[in-house]
C-alpha cells in the first residue's frame, strides 16, 4: 500500500510557534498524517525550553551545495523561501509518494484527502493568487509578485516531479532574489513557467484553500467584527502571511511561547531590509508637489 | 466559419501581405482580416500595391473612448492594446464565424492548420508558451525576462465563440484600455503579461505545446528545423505550423533578431533558408515601398522647455524626499 502524504513546512527558529500551530492543525483532521519542520536555522539554537511535538530536520542535515554562498548572498525571507525546492526534494526523498507543503502561517480547517486524490492522477498542484477577473482591486501587483501562489504546492513522486525540483532549485539557488523589476520573486515568480513547462500540473481553483490578504478581496469569509468564519466549511485553509493575526491565532501561537522564540535572530542569511513603505510614500507626496513646477512651466511655454 | 486577423501599421503592410499569403495558400476557406491601427485616406498610396484582404481600420471598430486610449499610449502599446477590441468588434459584428485567431503580422504559416482547428473545437482559449525546456544557459532573453514580460506570447491566441471567451474579451479589453503599459517594475507589459491570468481565470484554456506552433528565436533552442519530403519539420517528428520572425530586420539580415543574443546564424544553419524565404517573399511584397509611411496614430515628441528652471526649482523638495527616503 502505498504511504500517505507527508505535510511539511520551511522557517526560521522565530517561526517555530506557527509552525506547531499548523502542525496541530493538521493532526486534528489527520492523525495519520506525517508532519515535518524544514528549519532554515540550526536545531542547536533552538531555546532549551522548548519541546517540539513535531520532528524537525535543519538545513544542515540536507548538506547542500552552495548553501554558504545562499547565506551570504540572500535575506533571511529569501533564504528560506529559496530553501523549499531543496527541503521539497528532502521530504518527497523519504516518502516516496505524496508530499504537501504549507506556509509556517497557515492552518487548516478541513481534511485535506482530496489533495491526495488529485494526486493520484496529477504531479503537481499549484494553486493561483487569484480565482476571479477584475475583482482583485489591482490586479498588476498581483502579475507582478506571480500568478501562483507559493505557499502551497503539492507534489507526486514522479520523473516529472525530479526534473521540475531540479530546475527550480537551481534557480532559488542562483537567483532567488526579491526584485520585481526583473522579474524576480524569491522562490514564486519560478511558478509561472511551470504549466508550459511540466505535465500533468493541476491549477487548483478552490476557492476554500490557502486563503490569504492577497484573496480576500475575491473571498468574503469573516461574518462579522470578530472575524468569525462566514461558514467554516468552506474555509480549508488560512495563511496569515502578512496578515493582521486574528485574535484567535494569537492565543494559538502564543501556547508555543511566541514571544520568546520570536527573539531569536536567524543564523543563515542576511538581515531583511528596513519596510520604507511608510518614508517611500511620504516622498512620493512631496515630489508631487514638484509637479507644480512642471505644470506652470508647461503652461508659459 | 474561422476569421483570422493581424494587426499592424501602414508601413507594416508587407508583412500583413507576406502573413496573408501564406494562410490563403494552405488554408483557403479561413476568412482574413487586417486590423489597421492608422489611416488610409490621409496617404497618398499606390493602390495596386496594396493586399487584396480586407482592411479594417481601428476608427471603425466603435472603441470607447478610443481618443483617450491614443493619448495615454505610445504606438507599441497602442497597436497591442487594441487586440481584445478586435476580438470584441468580430464577436458582436460577425455573428455567423465560431473561431476568432490572432497572429501577429510578422509571421508565416506553413500548414494547414487543422491541429488548431481541433483544439478549438475541445477548448474555448488556446495560447502557446515561450518555452516548454528551460534554457539552462546566461543568455538574454532569460527564464526571468520572460516571467517579467509573459510566459505565452500573445503572437498568436485563438477562441471559439462561448461564454467564457467572451468574460475573457471583456475583461482583457477593460484591462488594456488603462493598463496597457510597459512598466515592468509595476508588473505591466502591454497586453502580453495580462494574459498570464487566462489559465487561472476562465475555464478550457489550452495551453498549446505541440512544438510546431509560434517557433522563434525564444524557442529554438529546444526546436531543430528541418526540410524533408516538401515540408518543414521540427525536431523531425511534428510539422511546423507558424514561424514567428520577431524581431527581424530586412536592413540587418544577419540578426536573427534584436531582442536576443542566444541563436545566431552561424550556429544554426537549419533556419537560414526560413529567414531566407522571409525576406524574400518580403521584398516581392514592397517591403521597402511600405516601410516608410508614418502612422497616424504616432503622437509628436513632447518638447521640454526650461530644463534647467525646473532642475532648481524642485532641488529643495526633492532632497527632503531623499532625506525622508533613508531614514
Amino acid at each position: 500500500m502505498p504511504s500517505l502524504p507527508l505535510i511539511f513546512t520551511v522557517c526560521h527558529i522565530n517561526q517555530l510557534a506557527n509552525a506547531f500551530v499548523l502542525g496541530d492543525s493538521i493532526k486534528k483532521h489527520h492523525p495519520d498524517y506525517q508532519f515535518f519542520i524544514g528549519l532554515v536555522d540550526s536545531k542547536k539554537n533552538i531555546p532549551a525550553k522548548i519541546n517540539s511535538p513535531y520532528p524537525i530536520i535543519d538545513i544542515e542535515e540536507l548538506n547542500l551545495d552552495g548553501f554558504a554562498e545562499m547565506s551570504r548572498k540572500y535575506t533571511w525571507d529569501e533564504l528560506s523561501a529559496d530553501c523549499k525546492p531543496f527541503f521539497a526534494q528532502y521530504f518527497l526523498e523519504k516518502n516516496k509518494n505524496k508530499i504537501i507543503y504549507f506556509d509556517c502561517t497557515s492552518i487548516i480547517y478541513q481534511p485535506i484527502s482530496f489533495l491526495s486524490e488529485i494526486l493520484d492522477n496529477q504531479s503537481i498542484i499549484l494553486v493561483p493568487q487569484l480565482l476571479h477577473a477584475g475583482v482583485h482591486p489591482d490586479e498588476k501587483q498581483i502579475l507582478n509578485t506571480g500568478i501562483f501562489h507559493s505557499g502551497f504546492f503539492a507534489l507526486k513522486h514522479s520523473t516529472e516531479v525530479v526534473s521540475f525540483l531540479n530546475w527550480w532549485k537551481e534557480n532559488t539557488k542562483t537567483k532567488g532574489f526579491h526584485d520585481l523589476c526583473k522579474g524576480l520573486n524569491a522562490d514564486q515568480l519560478w511558478l509561472e513557467h511551470v504549466p508550459a513547462m511540466f505535465e500533468k500540473v493541476s491549477i487548483l481553483k478552490e476557492e476554500g484553500i490557502n486563503i490569504g490578504y492577497w484573496n480576500l478581496s475575491e473571498r468574503n469569509i469573516y461574518s462579522d467584527e470578530n472575524k468569525t468564519l462566514i461558514d467554516e466549511k468552506k474555509v480549508i485553509s488560512v495563511n496569515f502571511k502578512g496578515l493582521k493575526y486574528w485574535k484567535s491565532y494569537k492565543n494559538l501561537i502564543e501556547q508555543y511561547q511566541d514571544t520568546l522564540l520570536k527573539t531569536v535572530k536567524p543564523s543563515y542569511g542576511i538581515p531583511n531590509p528596513k519596510d520604507k513603505t511608510f518614508q517611500k510614500n511620504i516622498a512620493k507626496n512631496i515630489r508631487a508637489i514638484n509637479y507644480i513646477f512642471d505644470w506652470f512651466l508647461d503652461k508659459i511655454s | 466559419m474561422t476569421l483570422v486577423f493581424t494587426i499592424c501599421s501602414v508601413n507594416y503592410l508587407a508583412q500583413a501581405h507576406t502573413f496573408g499569403d501564406s494562410l490563403k495558400t494552405l488554408n483557403p476557406e479561413f476568412e482574413f482580416v487586417i486590423g489597421l491601427v492608422d489611416k488610409l485616406e490621409t496617404k497618398s498610396i499606390d493602390k495596386t500595391k496594396l493586399p487584396c484582404y480586407t482592411l479594417l481600420e481601428v476608427d471603425k471598430i466603435n472603441i470607447p473612448d478610443f481618443e483617450e486610449m491614443c493619448d495615454r499610449y505610445n504606438i507599441t502599446e497602442l497597436n497591442t492594446a487594441v487586440k481584445p477590441y478586435y476580438f470584441d468588434y468580430f464577436l458582436k459584428n460577425r455573428p455567423e464565424i465560431t473561431n476568432i485567431i490572432y497572429f501577429d503580422p510578422d509571421i508565416i504559416i506553413f500548414d494547414k492548420l487543422t491541429h488548431l482547428q481541433d483544439n478549438l473545437e475541445k477548448y474555448n482559449i488556446v495560447v502557446t508558451p515561450h518555452i516548454t525546456t528551460p534554457y539552462n544557459d546566461n543568455l538574454w532573453q532569460s527564464e526571468e525576462d520572460l516571467i517579467n514580460t509573459g510566459i505565452y506570447n500573445f503572437g498568436f491566441v485563438g477562441l471559439k465563440r462561448s461564454v467564457e471567451a467572451q468574460k475573457m474579451i471583456k475583461w482583457w479589453c477593460e484591462k488594456l484600455h488603462n493598463e496597457c503599459k510597459i512598466d515592468l517594475c509595476n508588473g505591466l507589459f502591454v497586453d502580453q503579461h495580462w494574459a498570464e491570468f487566462f489559465p487561472v481565470y476562465f475555464d478550457k484554456v489550452f495551453i498549446d505545446k505541440h512544438l510546431g506552433n509560434n517557433v522563434a528565436y525564444w524557442n529554438l533552442h529546444e526546436r531543430f528545423c528541418s526540410f524533408e519530403k516538401n515540408q518543414w519539420l521540427i525536431n523531425k517528428t511534428q510539422p511546423l505550423q507558424f514561424f514567428h520572425y520577431s524581431g527581424y530586420l530586412i536592413a540587418k539580415p544577419n540578426e536573427v533578431s534584436k531582442y536576443q543574443n542566444r541563436i545566431n546564424f552561424e550556429e544554426r544553419v537549419d533556419i537560414i533558408p526560413l529567414f531566407e524565404l522571409y525576406k524574400n517573399r518580403l521584398l516581392a511584397n514592397n517591403e521597402l515601398y511600405w516601410k516608410n509611411f508614418k502612422c497616424d496614430y504616432i503622437k509628436p515628441p513632447k518638447i521640454t522647455r526650461f530644463v534647467r528652471v525646473r532642475k532648481y526649482a524642485k532641488l529643495p523638495l526633492e532632497k527632503l524626499a531623499s532625506l525622508i527616503e533613508s531614514l
